[in-house]
């Protein structure tokens, strides 16, 4: 029995009362942006197909009215876009890139407007950075992991991976991927950034509050989810 | 592009738009709705190729019309007075709006609306997907960019404490 039937029926009501209506001038206004867009230069060949897939798509749900497909996993986990099934090879685990020193992780976490998650675990962390956009934040340690953390109101990584685990820390979702993987920088939009496709290793990903914590080295599933379960916020 | 994929899409455009429109105003765009519904529409078509075959086109759309309507107050300074801004512009739209013929009264209206303005910022953004705008719980997730449980979680407890905050407006008005 769903709970406050009655609350819940008029913040519908508030809802459907919004002034906002779809004016068939709309689409044609849409239409009219994306043939203006298409004068740019040429886009991905993957395009076409994509469009195919999305008519395809279209006619199913024509053709079945209450489609509520499942929402792949791939979606959404805070802060990063997950597809699975078309990654590349699951050879040797790469080893992540390495974070230019030059900030504390104090001095950091002053720069971003999410709140910084460390490893106490792992000692002082061997570097810090904060990406140009500061909107992803990365610790490093000596020959070991790296955590890079974000916030979850905003895209930043997509992933795709032959497979990925779902598990648990502290009680919440989390995603492993035991295996090498793609891993390539989103804008705030979801749109890819150009050149920023990397090999990534083994990574544990979760989300504390509202940050998005990836924890990407060569480790075990036991040892990653000790590690993210120990994560404090740093002082 | 030839002209039948064209028309496919401006089909999809169609279905979604009062969806779309919905969901910009309610997240922030104010009086820049329709701008930011475009927007997002036309940014959608072209990034079809990280659409997934096979999945809902629905919350993949609906996070794109989120994102566009968050960077509308992205130059606003740091996080808390962007979601103040943000609630602000909703908040005149929920005002301006006081139909005749709801079903709520008016005076229902303005404590929900000021009850609303008192929560937490997620747990105002939960109850607005899911309730507000009628999303089920796996588009909520998708759209906020949550993990599913976290809704959950979210939702039962910021009804809770919507209840308190409106039974307690409602004892000063009566004391």
């Amino acid at each position: 029995m769903p709970e406050r039937p009655e609350l819940r029926r008029d913040l519908a009501e508030l809802g459907r009362s919004l002034p906002v209506h779809a004016d068939p001038a709309l689409t044609a206004a849409v239409m009219a942006r994306i043939g203006a867009a298409e004068h740019r230069p040429a886009r991905s060949p993957r395009h076409r197909v994509a469009v195919a897939a999305l008519i395809a798509v279209l006619v199913a749900l024509l053709a079945t009215p209450p489609v509520r497909a499942a929402i792949a996993d791939w979606f959404g986990f805070g802060s990063v876009v997950v597809r699975t099934g078309d990654g590349e090879s699951s050879g040797p685990s790469a080893t992540p890139p390495a974070i230019s020193p030059g900030l504390s992780p104090t001095q950091a976490a002053e720069r971003v407007d999410f709140k910084v998650f460390h490893l106490p675990d792992l000692g002082d962390p061997a570097a810090a950075q904060v990406s140009a956009d500061g909107r992803v934040l990365s610790l490093g340690w000596e020959g070991g992991p790296r955590l890079d953390q974000s916030s979850s109101l905003s895209y930043t990584f997509a992933k795709s991976a032959q497979s990925v685990e779902r598990v648990f820390v502290d009680g919440r979702d989390a995603l492993w991927f035991a295996d090498a993987h793609d891993v390539v920088l989103l804008d705030e939009s979801g749109a890819r950034i150009p050149q920023t496709d990397r090999p990534a290793g083994r990574t544990l990903i979760w989300t504390v509050g509202d940050t998005t914590l990836r924890l990407e080295g060569d480790l075990t599933l036991a040892r990653a989810l000790a590690l993210a379960e120990s994560a404090q916020p740093l002082e | 592009m030839r002209s039948g994929e064209r028309d496919a899409y401006a089909g999809l455009v169609d279905r979604h738009a009062l969806v779309a429109l919905r969901t910009a105003a309610l997240l922030g765009a104010g009086a820049d709705t329709e701008d930011v519904v475009q927007e997002a529409f036309a940014k959608a078509y072209a990034r079809l190729d990280t659409y997934r075959e096979g999945s809902p086109f629905r919350p993949w759309l609906l996070r794109i019309v989120t994102n566009e309507a968050r960077n509308l107050h992205r130059g606003a300074g740091r996080r808390r007075e962007r979601e103040r801004l943000t609630w602000a512009r909703t908040e005149r739209l929920l005002v301006e709006a006081e139909p005749l013929d709801s079903a709520l009264s008016a005076e229902r209206r303005a404590a929900l609306v000021s009850a609303l303005r008192e929560l937490d910022v997620r747990d105002r953004e939960v109850v607005t997907c899911r309730y507000l705008l009628e999303l089920d719980e796996r588009e909520t997730a998708a759209v906020l960019g949550w993990p599913r449980g976290t809704v959950k979680s979210r939702l039962s407890r910021a009804l809770r404490r919507l209840e308190t905050i409106l039974a307690a407006t409602q004892e000063g008005t009566h004391a």
